[in-house]
């Protein structure tokens, strides 16, 4: 056996040690005896900022200017391996990042921090346990991300569920049962196809080098029939759009978030959610390209269901968590719109959704988690005239709905902006005369022309009407987000301080503002300083785009896809630290 | 000339050949020995379960040291073969055995049963797997078949004070009795037909008379014989609809026994299923001539009525009755032993996929590394239910494990690794396991274009969903619930140190299953007595193998 190096020439190898990082924090709490709570708490704490510090590292050495090679989706960069796994089935561990990948990597190890310090008081029982399982779920969930073998993505994606399943269940509120094994359970179905799937795909990539290979790079140069494309996509997106979760596959959603404590549905939302929209992203969509041109106006379809139905739900919520539970399920519509549509805005702005949201949705989980701390209550009507007796809670709670409403000048407002505006000019939304043939003789018999009359005939509106409607529903999201955040954070936080419990909660103590605070501008520097955030993306962005046009054109939908030259002012073109050692020569 | 063989005395090389069956049953005799020297009913016998381990721990050993020698043709005038397909169920078998028997001393004496034979009876009935495996004619494999069934039977009685445990020891037993007597008809219908007991002889002749147009009369006889060997393979690794036994049993026996039964019974009956199919029903000839030409198989592909048929219908309905009924169940060992009909479907499904052409011979490599998976995950899981068990107070409901994994962290974290092996969640033994079969499935479906496999593997993976379900509820139960009262601890230094081999085990297989692999690639391909068509298959897998391992394979099906 040869030796073991697991980084790509000399470098260090970033991502196995981000990734594995939060094992070590495992071992530390393993020896430490569940009676010390304090030491446990500190040292998954410590855990956590260490990884967060080696991430800022992969920011660093990370070079923007990388685009993918004509005929690759994707360009990886800072890979660990690629390293005989399990020889007898091909399997590699190989984990490398992108664009794409580097900002998830990033919010994650940025909220698991913040996370684990949220629990400090949450907390009191089986601590132990609670931040082992914190820890393990950090390694999947980054596992999941930088993986570039899909059957190692499949591993760290399974991984995730054990200890969220845990959390949810053990430290969850009265229903957290039923919750747990919802959540699990409808996740696990999704996967499971999907491994069907991948297991197919895996079984067309022996032909040309011989044994068979679970590499992402070598999956992607699978060509596959169109038939066989949208049996595959069907099982991709499922796992994926349960995972996101898309409208009809929404319900366990609000359940879990609701019986979750604070921590799980922090990193629920904040980080998990973005693994379905990531997985499509980064599998479904590249590996399977023409049949994605015939599900697209359909998934824009439902992620448009899904930003109008779920704020309508959020708004007649009673309950602060089923309603923020509510709006990310509206919010992630708009993102899975964005990605769908095909046009350099809309990726952005749908890759941007899914940052801002970890951040403000994270943050309205924390804040929330802050009010039921002190009320043991998550009711609305139990609230009301908070801001007088916390007014520093009030100010940072108020920032935060303002982002997630998508208030210009916060996070919020980029992504959904760049969304609608890329959707409305999408082509690959459009209901093209050849999209619906593709139904037709995919539906074997069962024609979905039905399904085709209740939308405006092509030719008298054109196509491109699709993707206008689509964009304006969309829209109204814009207006029902702000009614149902600003109309619940009236409720809480102003109105007549008329019940006695509330008139004594005292204001955040150094603790939450530690971890609020740094949510907080954080939603505030990536409203007002997108570039930072989205330069980096700009190649891996438009290499993708580029791949996929080539593959559309290709399945005979040319110019569906929408590429155009990035701004060079836009991008930087060396990584941080290149540029650092320019700047002392 | 066979008069003559039959007198000339076995080789002394070939005596090797029976040293994995004769070493348990030997010790089972020193056992008897030292029994007699026994002083006092009230001191414990613990040490005679640790000779017993020592005894199949050296059967391990030799297991190992046989497999570099293994021999094509079979030995004690073809009645056995020695090929690294039986040394690794022998092994998978006496590893079962030994873990079983390292949990048993603590669950006996607090039952009042203390006793040698316990032990002797694991041990004779390993010694009767050894056989089973090796076998090479049916008139060794039924002899063998009953060595290993009918100690299984009394241990299933053993508690004999106890109503569910003689319940389910008569159950089995008839049963069990029964369903061996329609074996022996099938095998004598066989004999019938072909004239001949040996498992290579009948292949070809069968085939011979199945494409001679003068003898097409025999055919039915055959069929029905074939199918009658199958009903009693379908029994012992309980397959529905031959599952009714399942529950009752593993409810009733004393629980650590139930682990070998549930693992080392099924696995040393697929072993000669898969040998009896393939060497003796695996041929395919050609009937007719020029235009009309026809090809003949036993093995019936997807509705030609051959035995893959049959497996089907058995993977399908034991893949939906085991795991939808095993929802249905509040005790713990009902629902694994609904489990166990669950894992036998998808065990099949492997079989289906391997079984389908002599091509895919080499994914029954799934089948046994799934088979070793099952076997840590659920001697684990019967393991632990028997860690707590006590006379006259039995953990076995769901409600009976509130809370324990809080109050005993260890045991807890290994039952939950279990469950989420049985499960197949990664990263743990079954999951590879469940994703091997899956593999073959698949990819036998695309090379075949026949949809089947696939709908097969995807009904396979629904039905796993709700395997999920009912195994979590055992977490459920361990981690979400509060306990009223304590539970008694019971620091059995063997019983914990057999839980936390199959633990590792389970986890070491989902993390690094390349070895394991290799090994029952290995198995498979040095199976002995198989078709020309298949033996062409093996030499193939073998070159690759080699080339894949860098090294060139020494041992194994050198002599010449």
């Amino acid at each position: 056996m040869e030796p073991l190096s697991l980084a790509n020439g000399d470098s260090f190898p970033w991502l196995t040690v981000l990734t594995f990082g939060p094992m070590l924090g495992v071992l530390a709490l393993m020896l430490v005896p569940r009676e010390q709570k304090d030491a446990l708490r500190n040292i998954a704490l410590l855990t956590t900022l260490g990884v967060f510090v080696v991430s800022l590292g992969i920011y660093f050495y990370f070079d923007p200017s990388v685009v993918p090679a004509s005929g690759e989706p994707f360009a990886f960069q800072l890979t660990d391996g690629p390293v005989d796994w399990i020889g007898a089935l091909g399997i590699q561990y190989y984990m490398g990042i992108d664009g794409i990948s580097l900002w998830l990597v990033l919010l994650t190890t940025f909220l698991m921090p913040i996370t684990v310090y949220s629990t400090y008081s949450a907390v009191e029982t089986h601590v132990k346990e609670y931040m082992i399982c914190l820890l393990f779920l950090q390694t999947g969930m980054i596992g999941a991300l930088v993986s570039l073998d899909v059957f190692l993505f499949y591993i760290f994606w399974e991984m995730m569920l054990i200890p969220m399943y845990l959390i949810i269940g053990v430290w969850g509120s009265d229903k957290r049962v039923y919750a747990a094994v919802k959540f699990f359970l409808y996740t696990m179905v999704g996967s499971l196809l999907m491994l069907i799937g991948i297991l197919y795909v895996y079984f067309q990539t022996g032909d040309a080098s011989g044994g068979y290979s679970f590499l992402f790079t070598e999956m992607a140069a699978v060509d596959l029939t169109f038939n066989e494309q949208i049996w595959l996509f069907g099982a991709f997106f499922l796992a994926f759009a349960i995972k996101v979760p898309l409208f009809p596959f929404h319900t366990w959603l609000p359940l879990a978030h609701v019986q979750a404590p604070t921590a799980g549905s922090v990193i629920l939302a904040g980080v998990m959610l973005k693994m379905g929209t990531y997985g499509l992203l980064r599998y479904a969509f590249p590996l399977f390209p023409a049949a994605l041109k015939a599900y697209a106006p359909w998934i824009g379809i439902l992620a448009v269901i899904g930003v109008v139905y779920g704020a309508l739900m959020a708004m007649v919520q009673d309950n602060v968590k089923s309603l923020v539970a509510y709006s990310s399920i509206s919010h992630l519509g708009f993102c899975v719109l964005g990605l769908v549509a095909m046009t350099p805005q809309a990726l952005a702005g749908g890759l941007y959704i899914m940052l801002a949201h970890g951040i403000s949705t994270g943050g309205l989980f924390l804040a929330v988690g802050i009010l039921y701390e002190r009320r043991h209550t998550k009711e609305i009507s139990d609230f009301g005239g908070i801001s007088k007796s916390m007014p520093i809670f009030a100010t940072l709670f108020m920032v935060i709905v303002f982002a997630s409403a998508g208030l210009p000048g916060l996070n919020g407002f980029v992504g959904e902006f760049l969304a609608l505006l890329g959707t409305a000019e999408s082509h690959f939304l459009w209901f093209t005369g050849s999209g619906a043939a593709v139904f037709t003789q995919t539906g074997g018999g069962y024609s979905l022309e039905w399904a085709m009359a209740a939308l405006p005939a092509v030719d008298q509106v054109g196509p491109e009407m699709t993707a206008y409607v689509l964009a304006v529903v969309a829209a109204t999201g814009v207006i029902w987000v702000a009614c149902y955040l600003l109309w619940m954070w009236r409720r809480v936080m102003f109105g007549p301080l008329d019940k006695e419990e509330n008139r004594v909660l005292s204001d955040l103590n150094t603790r939450e503002m530690v971890y609020m605070i740094p949510v907080v501008l954080m939603a505030i520097f990536m409203g007002v300083f997108p570039k930072f955030f989205l330069g980096p993306m700009e190649p891996s962005m438009h290499g993708f785009l580029e791949y996929m046009a080539a593959e559309q054109k290709e399945a005979g939908f040319d110019g569906s896809v929408v590429v155009q030259e990035p701004d060079d002012d836009w991008t930087p073109d060396q990584s941080p630290a290149e540029k650092m050692r320019e700047n002392n020569r | 000339m066979p008069t003559i063989a039959l007198l000339t005395p076995p080789a002394w090389a070939e005596f090797a050949g029976i040293l994995p069956g004769l070493i348990p049953a030997l010790t089972a005799l020193v056992l008897i020995l030292l029994n007699v020297f026994h002083r006092g009913t009230e001191s414990p016998r613990d040490y005679l379960a640790y000779v017993a381990s020592i005894g199949l721990g050296l059967t391990l050993v030799t297991c190992w040291v046989l497999w570099d020698d293994t021999l094509t043709r079979p030995i004690f005038h073809g009645t056995l073969y020695l090929d690294r397909f039986s040394l690794f169920f022998t092994g998978l078998c006496s590893a079962s055995g030994l873990l079983a028997m390292l949990m048993s001393p603590r669950f006996l004496r607090s039952h009042g049963l203390d006793r040698v034979e316990y032990y002797m009876l694991i041990l004779l009935s390993v010694s009767g797997m050894a056989f089973l495996v090796q076998s090479a004619d049916l008139l060794t494999f039924f002899v063998a078949f009953e060595a290993m069934s009918i100690p299984v039977y009394c241990i299933a009685a053993f508690m004999r004070r106890d109503a569910r445990s003689a319940e389910a020891g008569m159950k089995y037993f008839i049963l069990g009795a029964f369903s061996a007597a329609l074996m022996l008809y099938g095998i004598a219908m066989l004999y019938g037909a072909t004239g001949t007991t040996n498992l290579e002889v009948i292949g070809e002749t069968v085939i011979g008379l199945m494409t001679d147009p003068a003898s097409q009369s025999a055919n039915g006889i055959i069929m029905l014989g074939m199918l009658l060997v199958l009903s009693g393979f379908a029994f012992k690794v309980a397959a529905a609809p031959f599952h009714l036994w399942t529950p009752d049993v593993y409810n009733g026996s004393p629980t650590p026994s139930v682990g070998f039964m549930a693992t080392a019974v099924k696995a040393a009956a697929f072993a000669p299923m898969i040998r009896v199919l393939n060497t003796a029903f695996g041929h395919v000839g050609q009937m007719g001539a020029g235009e009309a030409v026809q090809m003949i198989s036993l093995r019936g592909g997807f509705y030609g009525y051959g035995w893959i048929d049959v497996l089907l219908v058995l993977a399908g309905a034991s893949m939906v009755l085991g795991n939808l009924v095993a929802i249905t169940q509040s005790n713990v060992k009902r629902m694994l032993a609904y489990s166990s009909i669950a894992h036998a479907g998808y065990i099949l499904v492997g079989f289906i996929a391997s079984g389908a052409e002599a091509d895919f011979f080499l994914y029954h490599d799934a089948v046994l590394f799934y088979l070793v998976s099952y076997t840590f995950g659920t001697l684990g899981a019967f393991g632990v239910l028997a860690y707590f068990e006590r006379q006259g107070r039995s953990v076995e409901t769901y409600d009976d494990l509130a809370g324990l994994g809080w109050q005993f962290p260890t045991i807890g974290l290994l039952m939950g690794t279990f469950m989420f092996s049985s499960a197949g969640i990664p990263p743990t033994a079954g999951f590879v396991g469940k994703l091997y079969v899956f593999k073959s499935a698949v990819d036998v479906g695309q090379a075949t274009g026949d949809l089947t496999f696939i709908w097969l593997a995807v009904l396979a993976v629904l039905t796993s969903v709700a395997g999920v379900y009912y195994y979590l509820r055992v977490l459920v139960s361990m981690y979400m619930y509060e306990r009223d009262e304590e539970l008694e601890g019971v620091g059995h230094p063997a019983a914990k140190f057999a839980l936390v081999v199959c633990g590792f085990f389970s986890l070491y297989l989902g993390i690094l299953p390349g070895g394991a692999m290799d090994m029952s690639r290995q198995a498979v391909i040095d199976m002995a007595g198989a078709p020309e068509s298949i033996q062409e298959v093996q030499q193939d897998g073998r070159e690759a193998l080699q080339e894949r391992l860098g090294v060139a394979d020494e041992g194994g099906a050198s002599d010449e």
